[in-house]
């Protein structure tokens, strides 16, 4: 199936083509700022808070020690807007479930707060999170700020979780919080001698208040 | 080993929601077969009778237990006569399910609390009042005052608004809690209100001005229930078992007058509802293996 044009793509397409022919009074630089609001990039899908939200949390990229039990699991990324601008300084509070599916509201483990360096990357390493009743699959909460961009609200899922069966693209919405395939990320699995370590990518892009 | 129920018993039917009554020792449970029962707190019916559709998803008795109100799974909210069971007004309040529901003395006043917003309404012809949500969070839970003129509403980035309920006003923002309020209650002049939120404390407020007006106290898991005793000098609060390998419930027990303090651990509950008898006895309901479990919990003592 072909992928559909945005409106900035379109009107090349068009101009090109000579589909679409521009008044002789307005010239191509003079049409370009109306493509300029155009988004290069598409919003983050937004995704619920959840009830454990916790402020405070330390700025660390080390949300669990070492010798917590789990997978290990490092996230890495980076925070743009809508344009594709790299947004340094950009704030990321992230929490999940322990391996177990117990989060840690007395305290913060597996809760930190990183902010996105000049290329407007980030990372954090912690361990894969658990499954808990009431939530179908594993995940990581994102509250991700920046000034003059709108903060998003949202969560990262793993494609390698059971609860889709090896199949994320048909079976995504096992989990009805899950609304949007791209909040699935692929997992890069490597054996570090007996252990087991995991690694996502997550680009997080928002919206421009 | 948390102290055993006062009393326990079977339920006749798959639970969809229960409640306890404010300053009273009832009990009331919504059955899948839209059966309603109000129960004493050994398990007698009280009364019984029909509402029709598959139960109510929440259910909420008014401060001095005359009115019962319940919502459902469609958004639809009916207020009845908790001594009579009849039927005093219906209307759409949500699109989606009711998740909380708060009213006051006198009925006149309902909030019905969806996943992300809550509606107040005006119990005569269902007129809305207002409605509130966040930008970026969900509802939580909401209660009234017991004149219905204000509203504590709860969000899970962990504000609790204080509003106005005439105007739908946010009179002031409580927002140096670190988690969400999981539970709300006015005290019985309206002049407080506490919080019971998911890091285990518990903070009294003023109503007016958000501000703390006494030590908060701590539970080691998320609160569940709290309210304030029938003569509003002491707040009940009940922690719910998050982990049930290492941590049961307890009930906390804590003057407003003085910093006196009690705790008494419960079992392991994931669910409970809390209230008083007139004599200032608290009741913490819990759904058990096979029915409903029932704590009588006596006022906190001087030290």
């Amino acid at each position: 199936m072909p992928t559909p044009l945005n409106r900035r793509e379109l009107v090349e397409r068009c101009l090109s083509a000579g589909a679409l022919v521009l008044a002789p009074t307005v010239s191509l630089a003079a049409a370009m700022p109306l493509l300029a609001d155009e988004p290069a990039r598409a919003v983050t899908p937004p995704n619920v808070l959840g009830p454990f939200y916790k402020r405070k949390a330390p700025r660390t990229a080390a949300l669990a020690p070492s010798d917590v039990a789990g997978v290990p699991l490092s996230v890495e990324g980076v925070v743009c807007d809508t344009r594709g601008a790299l947004l340094e300084g950009a704030l990321l509070e992230v929490w999940h479930a322990s391996s177990a599916g117990l989060y840690d509201n007395d305290g913060y483990l597996y809760r930190g707060e990183i902010e996105a360096d000049a290329k407007g990357a980030y990372a954090f390493r912690t361990v894969l999170p658990g499954h808990y009743p009431g939530r179908v699959c594993q995940h990581v909460h994102y509250r991700v700020t920046a000034p003059g961009h709108k903060p998003l609200v949202t969560q990262l899922y793993f494609a390698t979780d059971p609860a889709f069966d090896g199949d994320p693209d048909r079976n995504f919405r096992k989990d009805p919080l899950i609304t949007s395939r791209e909040l699935v990320r692929p997992v890069a699995l490597s054996a570090d001698g007996s252990a087991v370590r995991a690694r996502v990518r997550f680009e997080v892009c928002l919206e421009r208040a | 080993m948390g102290r055993p129920p006062d009393h326990a018993f079977r339920l006749e039917g798959r639970l969809t929601a229960g409640t306890s009554e404010p300053l009273g020792d009832s009990l009331a449970a919504s059955f899948d077969d839209g059966t309603l029962r109000v129960y004493g707190p050994g398990g007698d019916v009280r009364r019984a009778w029909k509402t029709g559709g598959a139960g109510f998803n929440a259910l909420a008795f008014s401060p001095e237990g005359t009115r019962l109100v319940g919502g459902d799974r469609d958004g639809r909210v009916v207020v009845a006569d908790a001594r009579t069971g009849r039927e005093i007004g219906a209307f759409r309040a949500l699109e989606g399910p009711v998740g909380s529901l708060a009213v006051s003395r006198d009925a006149s006043v309902v909030a019905s609390g969806g996943d992300l917003e809550v509606r107040v309404f005006r119990m005569e012809g269902g007129r809305r009042l207002f409605a509130q949500s966040a930008p970026a969070a969900e509802l939580s839970t909401v209660a009234l005052s017991p004149d219905g003129g204000r509203a504590a509403v709860a969000f899970t980035d962990a504000d609790v608004r204080l509003l106005d309920v005439a105007t739908g006003r946010v009179l002031r923002t409580i927002a140096d809690l670190d988690m969400a309020a999981f539970s709300l209650a006015f005290s019985p002049d309206g002049l407080l209100v506490v919080c019971g939120c998911a890091d285990g404390t518990v903070t009294v407020r003023s109503a007016e001005t958000g501000e703390r007006v006494r030590a908060d106290v701590r539970h080691a898991e998320p609160v569940g229930a709290v309210a304030f005793s029938p003569d509003g000098s002491w707040v009940a609060s009940v922690g719910l078992s998050m982990n049930p390998a290492t941590r049961e419930s307890a009930i906390r027990s804590t003057s407003l007058a003085a910093q006196v303090a009690s705790s008494e651990p419960l079992g392991v509950l994931s669910d409970v509802s809390l209230g008083f008898s007139p004599g200032g006895v608290a009741h913490v309901a819990a759904p058990g293996p096979g029915g409903l479990l029932v704590w009588d919990v006596p006022p906190v003592r001087k030290a």
